[in-house]
């Protein structure tokens, strides 16, 4: 009967509807209810976590086909409806995004900001809007989740942010976005004229001719490549991370991020298979040069997250190199650093959030020998700093060595240039870890002496446990995105 | 399995312990060094019976366990007992137990005595699973993990910026290694479609009866060779990443005594002897790892020389000596680099234990600072003093040298009898620098 009931009850759209469901009693609570406020967005935030498990546990891992799926009319003229459906690649991306919702809500507990209520609001229903995006199956809805996720993330840079320029960089983040994605939209409209639809299963068989994938492929590239973010168009990146509150970073680098790399695995190869194919190398290449350079780059930085962001840059390319090698270790191994990734930048800006609460500074010349005051972080961001170097044990080194096998057999020297990568990896983040952590407590600058309180201690531990456990036991995840994953190589070989 | 594993209890006891329970945990510190000869006690008891099976029998044991599966590849976990695992776990349990017994009175008004005890097990651990791993992941991941244990034992007394700072160069050195390890296992699964030993044995062996079919083959394989020689290269510091080793004396004595003499850097000379089947079959790589073998030498001895730190010196000893081990892989006499490498491992860990309990008898009197208490300047005729230190450290140097009878005599001997055979040359350089 409870399978009943779950079957019943448990789809797609209640699955968005309940953190908007959230923020309208929200709306509905006085200013000055705060803890009320708190508790209810919690609430909300756990709730829509425990049903998307609820999703996983019910979910097939036998077969390719999108499951939950469902069809709301929206335009019928041009036959454009709410085509939602998971498979076994977004599964994880709407575990995800439910998962570190909560952990963003909980970092913004200690009420000490302005407009409280709005920030819960914004975040929940950023919330409902991402894992609307990784749900879509249609094209032009998956395209109007996919900016429209900017919205809430705009005001919450600018709203929230820390500094004046966070107005500039809140500014900057999204019209790099737009201008990409308005070729996106010209790149739909083509399709919708030339094909007369917009869902994406119906598009997947759809024949179109290499010209035309071309440029749909360069269109839609322009797009996601803004957001993975790709080298010539990374900038926003760096900006955006300083100027955002902590828990903006959190989601930013957990998850709009993987929006692009997203793109790419469900809409870009699927459905254009040779202009991939045509454009392989160009990606690779743009890749290794965005690993290289920005971590490079790392070195000179100043600022403890604008290191990170850089970081994530170099992960996510790590990520693309992985997606555009066509084979199941390859693919498979993008999806899980996609997912470490998300867990591992995610509790490094925590990490950062932790110390930026307490002593107000971001730069690290201010920061040494912290392990003398607060030995129990030092021990958290070193375990996420190994993770972030992709120590083997962590879900990371899955992620990057399936990568890394998948890219070798492609183009070795790409391989090559990925793993050299992994060297500057380490150079970086251990060199960041070691300036902080060890060495001299610079007493001159930092006056607070406070180690990790319950409350963060408690938003550290799902991130540990998710990283240990991905990479311990990563074949829960692998075997169920493998199905969907073999049907994605197996759909682009054929062409 | 049990084998890297029981060490592997005490460091999660202590971290436990402290995270949860610190006063009572903190108050029975000294009882804390106990469960951890015990467990190690227990490892190596287990070792000294698969060796006495493997040496009556030679029975290879074998245990796979899948732990991830595509329909591609299959990575699996497990363990291989073979003639070479269960001598190095042997050593690796024994010297592990001495250093522990040594650092229980070394670090005993030590404050971070428990997390060098957590560091020490968590090392053992690594470095037996090592020894155990049937295919190159698993190595890798042993590797890494040691490569992070060098790391917190390096930097174990964190508030010393020399000591910072030298951990980290560990690490990133190490790094530059691994880097080309994973290049090299990347490579040969490429070309022989497997991680497991046996299997990249048999396809080498098979590759090599028609190696005149595919010349391509050969160059690639090269390259692999040599990129997975360079992983060994970072952790034995060998010619170019040797830069590590001196600086990562910051540490506490004992932990030089364990890494440095006896286990990680034997860590490299681990994968090269694993890998021997296969390097054997290129002649570049073999001409390769005993020139690298040979510079080291002749760098090591020559940098000892010109030290005034007692670690420090050991530590280019240290180096000089892997340079002979590498030289005799290098020129294929398994047995003798093997044999050097045990002797050795032994001798240098008696004479950092040594260099420890001078350095502590020196500390009151000239202050603890180690620029002062570690430098050699200031030492000597201190045979009135400490006769018992005075006669194990003579000891070990003299067995270090190779005089008869002591240990390291026969394998060196069997070194540079080898290397006479092989290239003149080295062998003039080698017995030039005993």
């Amino acid at each position: 009967m409870l399978q009943n009931f779950c079957e019943c009850y448990f789809d797609l759209s209640g699955l968005i509807l309940c953190p908007v469901l959230g923020s309208i009693i929200l709306l509905f609570i006085p200013n000055s209810r705060i803890r009320l406020i708190r508790l209810i967005g919690l609430c909300a935030s756990l709730l829509t976590f425990l049903y998307s498990l609820v999703l996983w546990i019910q979910f097939d891992p036998s077969t390719a086909k999108f499951q939950f799926v469902e069809s709301l009319r929206w335009l019928p003229y041009e036959n454009i409806n709410f085509y939602m459906g998971i498979d076994g690649i977004s599964l994880f991306f709407v575990i995800l995004t439910t998962f570190l919702v909560p952990i963003c809500i909980l970092v913004g507990w200690s009420g000490m900001r302005s407009y409280g209520k709005e920030y819960i609001i914004a975040f929940l229903i950023c919330e409902s809007l991402m894992i609307a995006v990784f749900c879509m199956l249609d094209l032009l809805l998956f395209y109007v989740f996919f900016e429209s996720v900017l919205i809430p993330m705009f005001i919450i840079i600018g709203v929230w942010g820390s500094r004046q320029r966070k107005i500039k960089a809140a500014y900057q983040f999204f019209l790099y976005t737009l201008l990409g994605s308005v070729f996106m939209l010209l790149a739909i409209l083509l399709i919708l004229l030339q094909t007369g639809t917009t869902d994406l299963q119906i598009l997947l068989t759809t024949e179109l001719s290499e010209r035309r994938q071309i440029f749909l492929w360069i269109a839609f590239f322009a797009s996601f490549s803004v957001k993975v973010p790709m080298v010539p168009v990374h900038i926003w990146l760096p900006e955006a991370h300083v100027e955002a509150p902590t828990a903006g970073s959190v989601i930013l680098a957990g998850i709009l991020l993987k929006l692009g790399t997203y793109g790419f695995l469900r809409f870009s190869i699927p459905m254009f298979p040779e202009a991939t194919l045509c454009f392989t190398p160009f990606i690779y290449t743009l890749s290794a040069i965005a690993i290289i350079y920005t971590s490079l780059t790392t070195l000179r930085q100043i600022d403890l997250k604008k290191i990170i962001a850089y970081s994530s840059v170099a992960h996510m390319n790590l990520v693309t190199i992985g997606m555009f090698s066509p084979n199941i270790q390859g693919i498979g191994g993008s999806i899980l650093l996609m997912l470490s990734h998300g867990l591992v930048s995610s509790a490094l800006f925590l990490c950062v959030g932790v110390l930026y609460d307490r002593h107000k500074t971001r730069l690290v010349r201010y920061y040494g020998g912290l392990v003398s005051t607060m030995p129990n972080f030092s021990i958290i961001f070193f375990f996420f700093t190994l993770a972030n170097m992709s120590l083997p044990g962590t879900s990371s080194f899955i992620g990057e060595f399936l990568i890394l096998v998948g890219a070798f057999q492609r183009n070795s020297l790409v391989a090559t240039l990925a793993a050299l990568g992994m060297i500057l990896g380490a150079a970086y983040s251990l060199w960041l870890y070691n300036r902080v952590v060890s060495g001299n407590f610079k007493a001159d600058f930092l006056h607070k002496f406070s180690d990790l309180n319950g409350r963060e201690v408690l938003i550290f531990l799902p991130f540990f446990v998710g990283v240990v456990w991905m990479g311990v036991y990563p074949k829960v995840f692998l075997d169920c995105m493998h199905t969907s994953v073999s049907n994605l190589v197996q759909h682009g070989k054929f062409h | 399995w049990i084998i890297p594993f029981l060490t592997l209890a005490v460091p999660i006891l202590i971290g436990l312990g402290l995270l949860l329970v610190p006063p009572a945990t903190k108050s029975i510190r000294r009882i804390w060094a106990f469960p951890s000869v015990l467990l190690l006690s227990i490892v190596m008891v287990f070792s000294t019976n698969l060796s006495i099976q493997q040496i009556n029998g030679n029975s290879i044991y074998q245990y796979l366990w899948s732990w991830t599966i595509n329909s591609d590849s299959s990575l699996e976990f497990g363990y291989l007992i073979d003639s070479l695992t269960s001598i190095m776990s042997i050593l690796i349990a024994t010297v592990g137990m001495m250093v522990l017994i040594y650092s229980d009175n070394y670090m005993s008004h030590d404050k971070g005595y428990l997390r060098f005890f957590a560091y020490m097990s968590f090392f053992n651990t690594s470095m037996l699973g090592l020894v155990i791993s049937p295919n190159l992941i698993q190595i890798y991941i042993f590797w890494e993990l040691v490569g992070m244990c060098s790391y917190l034992s390096i930097g174990f007394w964190f508030t010393r910026p020399s000591a910072a700072n030298a951990c980290q160069k560990a690490f990133v050195t190490n790094r530059v290694g691994d880097f080309g390890l994973l290049l090299g296992i990347l490579g040969l699964y490429w070309i022989a479609g497997s991680f497991e030993f046996r299997d990249l044995f048999d396809i080498f062996n098979d590759s090599i009866d028609n190696i005149d079919n595919n010349v391509l083959n050969s160059s690639f394989a090269i390259l692999c060779a040599s990129l997975l020689f360079l992983g060994a290269v970072a952790k034995s510091a060998q010619f170019p990443l040797h830069v590590w080793l001196p600086d990562a004396m910051e540490g506490p004595t004992p932990i030089s005594a364990l890494i440095h003499a006896a286990t990680m850097v034997a860590a490299g000379i681990f994968l090269v002897a694993r890998l021997l089947p296969l390097l054997t079959v290129i002649p570049y790589i073999m001409n390769l790892i005993s020139l690298i073998g040979v510079i080291t030498v002749l760098l090591g001895a020559t940098l000892a020389l010109a030290q005034k730190d007692i670690k420090r010196s050991l530590a280019y000893s240290t180096m000089s000596q892997l340079g002979y081990i590498m030289l005799a892989s290098g020129i294929g006499s398994y047995r003798a680099a093997l044999f050097h490498s045990i002797t050795h491992a032994y001798s240098k860990a008696l004479l950092f234990l040594g260099s420890g309990s001078i350095i502590h008898s020196m500390e009151p009197i000239l202050g603890y600072s180690p620029d002062k208490s570690q430098n050699m300047v200031f030492m000597g005729g201190l045979s009135k003093y400490v006769p018992i230190t005075k006669a194990t450290f003579l000891l070990g140097t003299l067995s270090l040298c190779g005089i008869p009878p002591l240990a390291c005599f026969w394998s060196k001997d069997e070194i540079l009898n080898n290397s006479w055979l092989y290239s003149p040359i080295f062998a003039i350089i080698a017995s030039s620098t005993t």
